[in-house]
């Protein structure tokens, strides 16, 4: 795996390694690659992809009104708040 | 007390007052208390709120109706919320997370008046096959200290097995039930996928995920399974399927038998699955050769999709609304791209690399649809084999608990583990795994699969088997080390 493409997967999957790290990984990438072009040995002509094994219908909820929405709950967990709102490191003048 | 009981006698020991819910817990948290630190299956003992259940339990156990698991412990994985106690799905990225919810799972069981002891280890994030990716450390087998428990429920298959608890619940995206619990020696069954609720369970590969019951025999997984399953308004593709019943006669049933996949298999395993296939004929059932064909692909094609799905579900964290943020950071991307790599461990990040990888422009035809165009493959090849047979024989994992450490390097060769168990769950099917006989100290399991919604079979398959053999009811010695 060339270093533009690892780079590029890094970027994509919002992820940095670098050093060692970095070339297990891409040499980890290439033998799970490699070991997934198992695959073009199937003759997959003609078949229609699946996404889901099972055929399952999937009928709408009952159109009713619920009040699951408790925000102070939510964000007690989360890293910063300030009311109401997440709290998030500057957006602009970003790279 | 003893460590090893099955549901059945709990439930009748507690009705009949021999030991109270309060004293069962104790019991069990005392085991915890003097295994965990060599076995390390739990993340986090719950002890006070667990005591406090079970008093409600003696409570309810007084009462004329005391709901079917009243006072009996259960341990859940580390991937299903629980409010008020953290679910860190074994990662550093949740390591004090705290869900505000409860698993629609944990509160069936909940409400059926089991008693949650604590949460159990696991891979990270599900993906593994050796429980050693966990951000908290990896489990050793109960059998032999020096091997793995098998994963990813590695943690909630070596407790049972270890007698911390009679009961654990698991989840199985590619085996993730079925083969530690075939390493260790239990019984534990991937439902068939939209049989249990997906609500608060922490996303891995949403189309392949499953939670399962695990538990010493076939007759005390039912019991779970009666609890844990159903359809859920919450999760929309949960099945809207009548509950498992067991037939209410014994059928004799007309198995298939891959013999094909049972070449190139650790002979000393084949053997036993042969033993398994002949006690089948002795009890009046036939077997019938058959072929599942696309097996070596399938792996692959599972690798791809469940990667794939891996990358866009835990794309969701991002240090903003929970999970770990990191400390230092000049901007919002900066901050996302931090958070995530001190948070996720190196399999986490070889498997959303690799989903990104086959989810990307000039990639998605050769990888991704390819993918999806062999799960069909697989799956139609199940559905053939069941127009002529009721269920399914094969072996679970190629060899038995492998020593720690020695596939770590490797990621392929641990994810050829697996070869057994993802094509049934690439085909959304039901299976069983249950012990049928032990390597050297070590055991080894067989899986029973069925149709889709074909539990009730499958399982009442396994309580015949149970019901002629012993192999379920060995429990490894846990008084010494065990030997190297």
């Amino acid at each position: 795996m060339d270093e533009v493409t690892i780079q590029r997967l890094m970027t994509l999957s919002q992820l940095s390694l670098d050093g060692e790290a970095k070339e297990k990984i891409s040499r980890d990438l290439d033998a799970i690659i490699g070991f997934i072009e198992i695959m073009d040995q199937v003759d997959t002509e003609g078949v229609e992809p699946l996404a889901h094994a099972v055929d399952l219908d999937q009928p709408l909820r009952e159109d009713r009104a619920v009040v699951d929405e408790d925000r102070d709950v939510f964000q007690s967990i989360a890293p910063k708040t300030a009311d109401g709102f997440y709290l998030v490191p500057k957006v602009l003048d970003q790279r | 007390m003893k460590p090893f009981v099955g549901v059945r006698e709990l439930r009748t020991d507690l009705q009949a007052k021999k030991y109270s819910a309060v004293e069962l817990t104790q019991f069990y948290l005392d085991r915890i208390a003097d295994l965990n630190d060599r076995i390390n299956c739990f993340i986090t003992v719950d002890t006070e709120r667990c005591l406090e259940r079970a008093a409600v339990a003696d409570r309810q156990l007084a009462s004329s109706h005391p709901q079917p698991l009243c006072g009996i412990p259960i341990a859940h994985k580390d991937l299903f919320c629980t409010a008020g106690v953290r679910t860190t799905c074994a990662s550093n990225m949740l390591k004090s997370f705290i869900a505000p919810y409860d698993a629609t799972v944990v509160k069936q069981i909940s409400d059926a008046g089991a008693i949650s002891l604590g949460k159990t280890n696991m891979d990270e994030f599900a993906m593994g096959s050796s429980n050693e990716t966990s951000y908290f450390g990896g489990v050793s087998n109960p059998w032999n200290m020096k091997r793995v428990p098998g994963g990813s429920s590695g943690g909630a298959v070596a407790s049972v097995a270890s007698g911390m608890t009679p009961l654990a619940t698991g989840s199985d995206t590619g085996g993730s039930i079925r083969q530690p619990a075939s390493l260790c020696g239990v019984t534990g069954l991937k439902p068939t996928y939209g049989r249990v609720s997906r609500f608060g369970m922490i996303a891995f590969a949403s189309s392949l995920d499953q939670g399962g019951p695990i538990a010493h025999s076939a007759d005390d997984v039912y019991e779970l399974l009666a609890a844990m399953e159903g359809h859920d308004p919450q999760d929309s593709t949960s099945a809207r399927v009548k509950e498992t019943v067991l037939p209410t006669r014994e059928r004799r049933y007309v198995i298939g038998y891959p013999e094909s996949l049972l070449e190139g298999l650790d002979e000393r395993i084949a053997e036993r699955i042969q033993q398994a296939r002949r006690q089948f004929e002795a009890l009046g059932h036939k077997i019938e050769v058959i072929e599942l064909p696309y097996i070596d692909a399938a792996v692959a094609a599972y690798y791809v999709l469940s990667s794939a799905e891996a990358s866009t579900n835990l794309a969701r964290y991002d240090g903003v609304r929970y999970g770990h943020r990191t400390e230092t950071s000049e901007d919002l991307l900066d901050m996302y791209c931090r958070s995530r790599t001190e948070g996720f461990g190196l399999e986490v990040k070889r498997r959303i690399l690799t989903g990104t990888y086959s989810l990307s422009v000039g990639y998605f035809d050769a990888y991704y649809l390819k993918a999806q165009k062999i799960r069909r493959l697989v799956r139609d090849g199940f559905l053939a084999a069941f127009e002529s047979v009721d269920l399914i024989l094969a072996p679970v994992t190629p060899t038995t608990a492998f020593e720690i450490g020695s596939l770590r390097s490797d990621p392929v060769e641990m994810y050829k583990q697996d070869l057994y168990t993802i094509p049934v769950s690439l085909a959304g099917l039901p299976a069983l795994s249950l012990p049928c006989g032990f390597i050297d100290g070590l055991p080894v399991g067989m899986q029973l699969i069925g149709p889709h919604f074909g539990e009730g079979d499958v399982l009442a398959g396994g309580m015949a088997f149970q019901r002629e053999t012993d192999w379920h009811e060995q429990h490894p010695s846990l008084d010494e080390p065990s030997a190297p």
